[in-house]
């Protein structure tokens, strides 16, 4: 289990670098679009196709960093309210439920993302299959990270905050 | 059986292109004598072109009018039929796409995505409209002009010595006003409907492209459809296709009028000049579609 | 039938503890499945995917996020803090109204309440109480004067609301300045009453020298809301470029004007703007997909029906929708109200022949208040996390300043000239 957390660790690193670097091209993208309007007076039609593929990227690779930060944290007053038992099976439903759903999503994604394979993209015309693709990839990510919660703390809320990060 | 289809119109139900859809629609539950029902979303409800095609795709919505753009990335030889004055009229337009050659290009390959075409509509014309007077090539040389994304239109603006801007069409007005854009190309109607002309006075009629769209039916429906249904689904298309020919000619000339009203309407003296100026695209198309396209394209301008 | 299901399980899964996107694709997935076997579930996917993918306006939202987060890591709040210090500082309760104004102009800046709350939180939570001011209305000040940022454009929320309802950004931001600055006096109002009767000291105005070199220091970062809207307004740039110009400018000033900018401080700015735009991405995403079934099942023509049949008129739709986005807006962030609402109220609005700038700008002013009551106030967490208070503390506090964003409301509904003056005076032609 600790080997796997620290795995996880340095994805969730990983993740971080690259999903800013996206962010830092998507900037760059639009600067350029900028500045080829206003020096060369000569814009480009691609920019605004790339920086959706991009955005698509940086959104989907970015939901388990978001998890990860405490940033998609869920609404955990009323379940507070309850009984210690009774929230402890709130909390593994909860995240059985979540388990599932993702496994059901990222399956839909590799479908949709095979079955787009032959359509193309109008102006840069690469295939649809990369811009869907983003979608079963970052969701990988989100549910490994939310299945080793639930395996270290199977009765507790995910909030996606690791409290021990200090004590290793 | 009895079948309900997820009819889409990307257009508001106020459009002029939203009778011409009920039409199809109307004439479909005649034929099949009411075993076939509709479902009609107006506005791109259910999403813009794109994702209406992929939800033809699986089936999810049974019949839309598309434009060629939008089935461009299934099928990039359809944008034969927005290459710059390629067609002379609306008729033009409507037999290329009965060749056999046209068939090949773009039906087959559609179909086998799984978005099967049924017939063609006219739909007008495409001019320009600017914030200066232009009437001549000479006037648009170094203009700023908003462009619809097509690669091989915007390629034909830069030949024509102008600089195509990328904006989005909701940012349209805005970018006329401030002067982001000198002016935009475009159908007509748009231009009075939105009050475009309240910044761009200014309405040249060059026609230089036909508005083609294709109204399809998704491929898995039309095959769970009994032969008859598919018989009479087929008649009510090809009827709306005369439908939307006679509406759109109708239309078009009322727009005109309407446009005369309020803002300045100008014609060019030299069109030869600039329809000799898109030769170039022609060839750039000729030369990404070897075949069948390219000889589509030979035989049709020999024809003019 | 089918969604009282949607519907239901929506708030299940969100009170049963689930993070708010996957709450909406669980409903979704789960709806589907149960109630419409005949459509394929991979439309959850291609809504989501392609709501992302052809986004155009949306791209501002990452870079107004790393616009606030360069400004929170150098010294800029303070400086903003300090301009306005000398200007109202010296009336009753200065300290309070230096809050409310900075928050006003950091607003003009950043696109979020939760940024606001903790730059000019940060800053003047601590001062406040130094200076005597009770940690509760110190507090209750920081929090609901945040609230202004998302209504004072460059805006996350606005650009939501615009890509939901297909209005100009533009025009939607320039709707924006006056409902805003007159939610600002009120709340200065309401301070200065308070301010008297508790005796909070007044500010000593700096000398004029001293006053000239706070101003020059810090002109730079006041021009930045300018800049943002000067470039759009004079056609330069688009209002997504404006974002992209704006941030370049941000990262010019904090790196080589300034040099407040450590390369340490890349790594938080880079996480912390990924986290939040991921999260706001999500959401999107999953609540078009979200909103692509309500839709498909014909809700919002049957909401407009019903609103024809029972000729509720402008005012009764407005009263009706102003609860529901305050109801809403207290157990959900801003950005999932208008996620999950708007595409049904907005049209509906539209058939009652209310103005759709007008419509949008109340919607944002009646949701902003939700980040500031409990039980689910962003804003009222980090401030409370700043400060240190108790939630329950703060709620008594709250009622007056809530009070009074309520009557700006009122007041904006029934005037919709007030909204409409700016961006008609820009071309914008009311319905
Ligand atoms: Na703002
Ligand atoms: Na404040």
């Amino acid at each position: 289990m600790h080997l796997i957390r620290k795995l996880e660790r340095s994805v969730h690193s990983a993740l971080v670098f690259v999903t800013g670097a996206i962010t830092v091209a998507i900037a760059c993208v639009l600067l350029l679009q900028v500045v080829s309007r206003m020096i060369f007076k000569y814009p480009f039609a691609w920019p605004e196709e790339l920086a959706g593929f991009l955005f698509t990227w940086l959104i989907f690779l970015g939901a388990s960093v978001a998890y990860r930060s405490g940033s998609m944290i869920g609404i955990d007053w009323l379940v507070q309210m309850l009984p210690t038992r009774a929230r402890a099976v709130i909390n593994t439903l909860t995240s059985l439920l979540m388990i599932m759903l993702l496994m059901f999503l990222v399956w839909k994604g590799v479908e949709t993302t095979l079955k787009s394979a032959n359509s193309q993209t109008t102006v840069l015309r690469f295939s649809w299959a990369w811009v869907y693709a983003a979608f079963p990839v970052g969701f990988s990510f989100l549910l490994a990270s939310i299945t080793l919660d639930f395996l270290a703390n199977p009765k507790s809320a995910n909030t996606g905050i690791l409290e021990d990060e200090s004590g290793r | 059986q009895e079948f309900t289809f997820v009819h889409a119109s990307l257009n508001p139900a106020q459009h002029a292109d939203f009778p011409v859809n009920m039409n199809f629609v109307e004439r479909v539950q005649e034929l099949s004598d009411g075993r076939i029902s509709f479902k009609v979303f107006d506005s791109g409800a259910l999403g813009d072109e794109r994702q209406m095609v992929e939800q033809m795709q699986s089936g999810t919505i049974a019949t839309a009018r598309l434009t060629p753009a939008a089935l461009s990335g299934l099928c990039s030889g359809i944008s034969i039929l927005n290459l710059p004055f390629l067609f002379t009229d609306g008729q033009a337009l409507l037999d290329a796409v009965q060749t056999d050659e046209f068939k090949a290009i773009c039906d087959d390959i559609l179909i086998s995505a799984g978005i099967r075409p049924l017939s063609y509509w006219w739909m007008g014309v495409r001019d320009l409209y600017t914030k200066e007077p232009v009437e001549s090539l000479e006037d648009v040389q170094g203009m700023k002009l908003r462009v619809w994304e097509d690669p091989y239109v915007v390629k034909a603006w830069e030949d024509l010595g102008t600089i195509p801007t990328p904006i989005s069409f909701s940012e349209l007005y805005t970018s006329l006003q401030t002067g982001a854009v000198d002016g935009a190309e475009g159908w007509a109607e748009s231009y009075n409907s939105r009050s475009f002309y309240e910044v761009a006075p200014h309405l040249t009629r060059i026609g230089y492209v036909q508005i083609a769209s294709t109204l399809a039916i998704s491929e898995s429906v039309w095959q769970s459809l009994p032969t008859d249904l598919q018989a009479a689904v087929q008649q009510a298309a090809d009827e709306n296709s005369t439908f939307a020919l006679e509406t759109f000619t109708e239309l078009q000339d009322g727009i005109y009028t309407t446009s005369a009203k309020v803002a300045t309407v100008h014609e060019v003296s030299d069109l030869e000049a600039w329809s000799a100026r898109s030769t170039g695209v022609y060839e750039t198309f000729a030369a990404e579609h070897p075949g069948a396209a390219a000889d589509l394209l030979t035989q049709i301008v020999e024809s003019n | 039938m089918e969604m009282i299901l949607l519907f239901g399980l929506l708030f299940l899964f969100i009170f049963m503890g689930m993070q708010v996107p996957l709450a909406l694709a669980g409903s979704l997935v789960v709806t589907l499945l149960l109630a419409f076997p005949y459509l394929d579930p991979i439309i959850v996917v291609q809504k989501s995917v392609g709501a992302m993918a052809r986004a155009w306006p949306l791209l501002t939202i990452p870079l107004f996020i790393m616009l606030g987060e360069i400004f929170k890591v150098g010294r800029m709040s303070t400086r903003i803090v300090d301009v306005t210090n000398i200007f109202v500082g010296r009336l009753p309760g200065g300290l309070a109204i230096v809050n409310i104004v900075s928050s006003y102009f950091f607003g003009g800046i950043s696109g979020s309440a939760t940024a606001d709350t903790s730059a000019i939180g940060g800053i003047m939570i601590p001062l406040m109480k130094k200076q005597g001011y009770s940690s509760s209305f110190s507090t209750v000040v920081t929090i609901t004067s945040s609230t202004l940022g998302p209504i004072v454009p460059p805006s996350v929320l606005v650009i939501l609301i615009s890509w939901v309802t297909e209005q100009s950004v533009g025009m939607l931001f320039l709707a924006g300045y006056l409902p805003a600055l007159i939610s600002m006096l009120g709340m200065i109002a309401v301070a200065v009453i308070i301010s008297k009767k508790r005796g909070y000291p007044r500010q000593p105005t700096p000398p004029f020298r001293e006053a000239v070199r706070i101003c020059t220091d810090a002109l730079p970062v006041l021009v930045t809301p300018f800049i943002i809207v000067g470039a759009i307004v004079s056609g330069l740039v688009t209002i997504v470029e404006s974002a992209v110009v704006a941030l370049a400018w941000a990262l010019f000033i904090t790196v080589v004007w300034y040099r407040e900018f450590a390369w340490r401080d890349l790594g938080t700015v880079m996480h912390n703007t990924v986290a939040t735009t991921a999260f706001v991405g999500m959401l999107l995403a999953l609540a078009s997909a979200f909103a692509w079934l309500v839709t498909f099942s014909g809700v919002p023509q049957q909401v407009s029906d019903l609103l024809v049949q029972y000729n509720v008129g402008r005012f009764g739709f407005f009263a009706a929708s102003i609860a529901i986005f305050l109801v809403l807006g207290t157990f959900l962030n801003a950005g999932e109200v208008v996620l999950m609402v708007m595409p049904i109220l907005f049209p509906a609005a539209l058939s009652v022949g209310i103005d759709p700038i007008h419509f949008c700008m109340i919607a944002a002013l009646a949701m902003v208040i939700g980040n500031v009551t409990p039980p689910v106030g962003l804003c009222l967490f980090i401030g409370c996390a700043i400060s240190g208070d108790k939630i329950e503390d703060l709620i008594r506090p709250l009622v007056p300043f809530l009070a009074v964003m309520v009557a700006v409301i009122v007041l904006l509904t029934l005037v919709p000239s007030v909204v409409l003056w700016l961006p008609e005076t820009f071309g914008y032609v009311p319905k």
